[in-house]
């Protein structure tokens, strides 16, 4: 095959259309769906970040704000360990 | 005398026309330009990975791609064409699809042009034949770039933006394509004389 009748092939090749206009047709039924929803904006982009972002400030900010407990005296802290450690009553392991 | 139009508001080309009012969410405007451009698209991304029903599916991926990163499309950098024909052939050249051996477009394949007689007519339509099997032989980036050049007309800079290439890539695409076409087709002379 000489350079022109390859050249001239090719473009015989390249340019034949498929016939398949049932083929065309569901692909654009499908494409015109798309635009059932909006294209994706820059709002939405912008929430990708912003939202992580503002949502470990919060977490951030929540210990730093919330009141804190009081100091633990010893005497409180020997009654919370008395309170856990007391011993369970007959007449509750009975029931 | 011709209505002042500021250099912003310029009139594109039909199809960025549309694909900024559809932007805009005028739905009949993505229907007509999704019309226009199906058609075209099937059979370039069909050149491309020697499969119809592969490039149905690369078409179908495009449109989707194209609508989802409308926002990031800028007039003032290009035509919608030039766009549309990046995002397909990223589609249709995706990793997926191009492990994925191609057969020969045989139903699909070009058709003879009618006016020559009958035996010029068999002559050209049994070389087309042989050139649609010497393709499928072809890595898919060189089908591509012969058929954005010999399809489309497009230039090597435009090819090039297509694929995401240099220019001069482009050529060495199309040389090491058409070089193998010539030994495939030789060979084949060679073994039906």
């Amino acid at each position: 095959m000489t350079d022109p009748e390859l050249d001239a092939a090719l473009a015989r090749w390249a340019r034949a259309p498929l016939g398949d206009a049932e083929r065309v047709e569901r692909i654009v039924r499908r494409a015109e769906g798309l635009a059932a929803s909006p294209p994706a904006g820059r709002w939405p982009r912008a929430a990708r970040w912003a939202l992580p972002t503002a949502a470990a400030f919060v977490a951030m900010a929540i210990p730093i704000l919330a009141p804190t407990s009081p100091p633990q005296t010893p005497e409180a802290e020997e009654a919370s360990f008395l309170l856990l450690h007391a011993p369970t009553p007959i007449e509750e392991l009975s029931l | 005398m011709q209505p002042f139009v500021p250099p912003d508001h310029r009139p594109a080309d039909p199809d960025t026309a549309l694909f900024l009012a559809a932007r805009g969410g005028d739905r009949a405007a993505w229907s007509a330009l999704v019309r226009r451009l199906a058609g075209p698209s099937v059979r370039l991304a069909a050149r491309v990975l020697g499969c119809p029903d592969r490039a149905e599916d690369a078409v179908q991926e495009a449109f989707t791609n194209l609508w989802r990163t409308a926002h990031r499309f800028d007039p003032a950098r290009g035509a919608l064409a030039a766009w549309w024909r990046r995002i397909l052939l990223n589609a249709a050249l995706d990793d997926r699809r191009r492990l994925r051996l191609a057969e020969p477009l045989e139903a699909a394949g070009p058709t003879p042009d009618p006016a020559p007689g009958p035996h010029e007519a068999a002559e050209t339509a049994e070389r087309d034949r042989r050139l649609a099997a010497a393709m499928a032989h072809l890595p898919p980036r060189q089908r591509a770039a012969l058929a954005l050049f010999h399809g489309e007309g497009l230039t090597m800079a435009e090819i090039a933006h297509a694929l995401g290439a240099t220019p001069k890539a482009v050529e060495g695409l199309l040389d090491r394509g058409r070089a193998t076409l010539r030994a495939r087709l030789a060979a084949v002379a060679g073994d039906h004389p």
